[in-house]
């Protein structure tokens, strides 16, 4: 099992004694990632940020019951992807259209350019990661971006070990069709 | 697109929040926690066997202690021991009208 870093120790401590400033530590510290993995739910980052403030405060009022028997953030993540798909059933889909529709509108024209830019890379990759399903984007981010093993995805998804590896392999391919759409041979400069 | 290929694109794909991002949501807990604060008030239930208590052992000794020696003092000589009693009970239950107005009106305030 994995251990918790002194860091997140105290600050848990300290915040479940009711010291919000520890808590406000712990939410700096885990704020980017939470986005990032709500956002490869929800594909939306404002909705994916009002997502990642709800999981906040179930977290805040939740702390008590936290055992320190898993690390805090696997506890951390399992509560932002939960909330995050429960938001993704509310809305039905109809967001995600629209979304989707709007990144077509954004990408039209743009597969001519010659040099993409470090931020027109980051643009394209997340479009990408916006276009494939939201488990694979997920499975893809924790495994690549934030460099967790399959049985910590495993603990923090609840997806089964198979399901992993598939989505894996099913992710890296739809995501590189998506780039392929997108931006035809220019695709090179990004790998 | 090969592991390592997936890896460098990836690693490409963090996102940041907006910078008032902790500060509203801090602002949302606070509120929460101002909300979850318990009045320091007994409970109903507890102040309500208290009354009990009080009640019943101010009748016993009002009925069953013979105030005789009082009545030589001249301290409860002209009062009728059932009117006291009324007068005792009428206020209690006054008291507990009071005590639980005050309560509700404690816990409305603080959930809203």
């Amino acid at each position: 099992m994995s251990q918790n870093s002194a860091f997140d120790i105290e600050l848990v401590n300290r915040s479940k004694a009711g010291d919000t400033l520890a808590f406000r530590d712990l939410v700096n510290a885990y704020k980017d990632v939470s986005l990032t993995l709500a956002c490869s739910v929800l594909k939306d980052t404002d909705l994916a940020q009002d997502a990642v403030q709800t999981a906040f405060i179930k977290v805040y009022e939740k702390l008590n019951t936290f055992r320190q028997d898993s690390k805090f953030s696997t506890w951390l993540y399992r509560i932002v992807i939960n909330t995050a798909y429960n938001l993704l059933k509310q809305q039905k889909n109809h967001h995600q259209m629209d979304v989707l529709s709007n990144l077509a509108v954004e990408t039209d024209g743009k597969s001519e350019a010659k040099a993409l830019t470090e931020q027109e890379q980051r643009k394209y990759i997340n479009l990408a990661l916006n276009r494939i399903r939201p488990d694979e984007a997920l499975i893809l981010r924790l495994f690549y971006l934030y460099e967790h093993t399959i049985i910590e995805i495993k603990e923090i998804t609840g997806f089964s070990k198979s399901k992993i590896k598939v989505d894996l392999h099913r992710g890296r391919e739809n995501m590189e069709l998506q780039l392929q759409k997108m931006l035809g041979n220019e695709i090179t400069q990004l790998l | 697109m090969n592991e390592d290929q997936a890896k460098v694109l990836l690693k490409k794909s963090a996102l940041k929040t907006t910078e008032d991002f902790t500060d509203s949501l801090m602002v949302q807990i606070d509120a929460k926690s101002i909300n979850h604060i318990q009045p320091g008030f007994p409970s109903v239930k507890r102040v309500l066997s208290i009354i009990t208590l009080v009640v019943v052992l101010a009748s016993a000794l009002l009925f069953c202690v013979d105030f005789k020696f009082l009545s030589e003092l001249e301290i409860v000589g002209g009062v009728h021991r059932t009117k006291l009693f009324a007068v005792v009970l009428f206020s209690v239950l006054l008291g507990i009208n009071h005590v639980l107005k005050l309560h509700y009106s404690l816990k409305y305030t603080l959930s809203n």
